[in-house]
């Protein structure tokens, strides 16, 4: 994903990635945000989605399969919901 | 990004073995029973001649060598963080889109113009902030002149 990130950032693309939980099943704090950053070398947002609050607002049907993706297009317009991979297409499809 | 880190070491661990034959460095006041300290570095232009850092990047030209990186220019790829700094910080001193971030993201200008009304395809996302890896809090809509990939997990 980080690669995705690299190749299409000048275009517009960003990524969050959402952590709900450490592995203790607690809210992830800043030192484990940058963990999780370091851990995998993200250069981009990593946010603390306590309780999965945002993951299953825009999930309301079902079990939630990890990870999950959604893609908000410029304009915050939701385009994509509970993907579990993107392609080239996805991303470029949507660049503003 | 790892693989130079490791690299690092073993370069290092690699350079105090060899000095370590040669009977250079280590702690003079140990063994010495001839108060010869003097002749413990028979050779004081060895460690120049060995290794040096010429960019004074804070990368030994050796290490340079092994990560590709030009050992007389203090930022390789030209984005404004030294080839040391992008070591420590798990990004490719050779590739000038990827360095480390501290803080600070872009805010798009139309931001207040988003109303949003939920989290449904084809809805105007609903506004939220949450917490990065530096403490700050981000808004989503501060993202809104751009494509957001969101990617729900969790540590386990």
């Amino acid at each position: 994903m980080q690669a995705l990130y690299e190749e299409y950032e000048d275009l517009g693309f960003i990524i969050f990635t959402l952590l709900a939980e450490t592995y203790d099943e607690q809210v992830p704090q800043e030192a484990d945000l940058m963990e999780w950053a370091d851990l995998f070398g993200i250069t981009h947002p990593v946010l603390a989605d306590a309780d999965f609050g945002i993951t299953f607002s825009f999930i309301t049907t079902g079990s939630v399969g990890m990870p999950s993706m959604h893609i908000v297009r410029d304009g915050g317009i939701v385009t994509k919901i509970d993907i579990h991979g993107v392609s080239d297409g996805d991303i470029t499809s949507n660049l503003p | 990004m790892r693989t130079t880190m490791m690299t690092r070491i073993a370069l290092g661990v690699t350079l105090g073995f060899s000095l370590a034959c040669l009977g250079i460095g280590g702690d003079k006041s140990s063994d010495s029973t001839d108060g010869a300290d003097a002749e413990l570095e028979p050779w004081p232009g060895l460690l120049s001649m060995a290794d040096s850092d010429s960019d004074g990047d804070g990368l030994m030209d050796s290490e340079e060598k092994v990560l590709g990186t030009d050992p007389n220019a203090a930022d390789t790829d030209g984005d404004g963080w030294t080839d040391s700094e992008e070591v420590d910080g798990n990004t490719d001193p050779l590739k000038k889109k990827d360095h480390p971030y501290t803080g600070g993201w872009a805010i798009g200008a139309c931001r207040d113009d988003l109303d949003g009304e939920g989290f449904a395809i084809g809805d105007v996302v609903e506004g939220f902030e949450l917490m990065d890896q530096y403490g700050e809090m981000v808004n989503i809509h501060d993202f809104c002149d751009r494509e957001i990939l969101l990617i729900s997990s969790a540590f386990w």
